[in-house]
């Protein structure tokens, strides 16, 4: 079901929290195996970084991008469909995230329509707190700890 | 031993063993300045790289390193480089800024390079389990304190 989110003057969606994008509902975060993986001596190899939960660019809402795990099953898709080639992915619970007081809100893109983002990451702290909401992998990286 | 996270990990025990070379004040600071290139060489190689990161590296819309804050971070990475510290993780964060990064002695050390004088500091000491965030600017001293504690 498309979600038509609020746009502005320019067509740019704004940032909101859409309801109907239910607590028990999964968002799919790529993470790249080259950029997103971070040596840890004191894990004693190789896991996810903090840095795979950074804010989309030049989004002043300091969104971070996922596809929208509930829209994906309502077309009767995979979690990891919009996922590139050798990528991973993980996936964290919406109602998690809303409990950072983060927005949860679709944001199509005309390459994905199931995109959509988590507003209001604006420092590392909030970064590594979404980074520890994490509930597993979509698409596993081998030997790639999910977190510290 | 010198780690470097990005493949390019060449084992510098040549420069390495003679930053620890002892007695000398000459050769000391010969082989220092040899481990200084070859640290500094290895992090401009890997900013370098991350400013040519396609945009959507991050598998949406992530842009590449943008060049300032590249080249503001050389700076920083060199003010922290000191003997017998390895080199960090240089990371890239979807907006263009670059995140520096060291896991190990039971500390997580993160310094988020947000732009030319925006630098905010992130650390953890595992057994205390004891958190700092600061910004960095006025608090080189502090970071480099830090920094000391994970000497290999």
């Amino acid at each position: 079901m498309p979600l038509y989110p609020p746009k502005d003057v320019t067509g740019d969606v704004i940032r909101h929290d859409n309801p109907t994008i239910a607590d028990s509902s999964l968002l799919i975060r790529h993470i790249n195996p080259e950029e997103h993986v971070v040596p840890d001596e004191n894990l004693g190899g190789r896991r996810i970084g903090s840095n795979a939960f950074s804010a989309t660019s030049g989004d002043p809402d300091h969104g971070v991008s996922v596809d929208l795990g509930q829209l994906l099953e309502e077309q009767g898709l995979a979690l990891s469909a919009m996922v590139p080639h050798q990528f991973g992915a993980v996936s964290l619970k919406v109602g998690d995230v809303r409990s950072l007081s983060l927005a949860v809100g679709s944001d199509p893109e005309t390459f994905n329509e199931f995109h959509g983002q988590v507003w209001g990451v604006k420092n590392s702290g909030l970064r590594r707190r979404l980074h520890n909401l994490v509930i597993g992998w979509v698409r596993e990286l081998p030997d790639v700890a999910l977190k510290k | 031993m010198f780690h470097w996270s990005h493949g390019k990990a060449s084992q510098t025990s040549s420069s390495l063993t003679a930053v620890t070379m002892p007695e000398d004040a000459g050769v000391k600071s010969v082989a220092l300045s040899a481990y200084r290139c070859d640290w500094m060489q290895h992090a401009i190689d890997r900013l370098g790289h991350l400013c040519r990161l396609r945009r959507g590296w991050d598998g949406h819309n992530g842009l590449p390193a943008n060049k300032s804050t590249a080249l503001f971070a050389s700076s920083v990475i060199g003010s922290l480089m000191l003997p017998n510290i390895p080199a960090p993780s240089i990371m890239p964060l979807s907006y263009g800024g670059i995140q520096v990064e060291w896991h190990r002695n039971g500390w997580d050390i993160e310094i988020e390079i947000a732009g030319p004088n925006q630098v905010f500091v992130y650390t953890r000491e595992l057994t205390s389990g004891i958190e700092q965030e600061f910004s960095g600017g006025a608090n080189l001293s502090r970071l480099r304190q830090i920094i000391d504690l994970i000497k290999t």
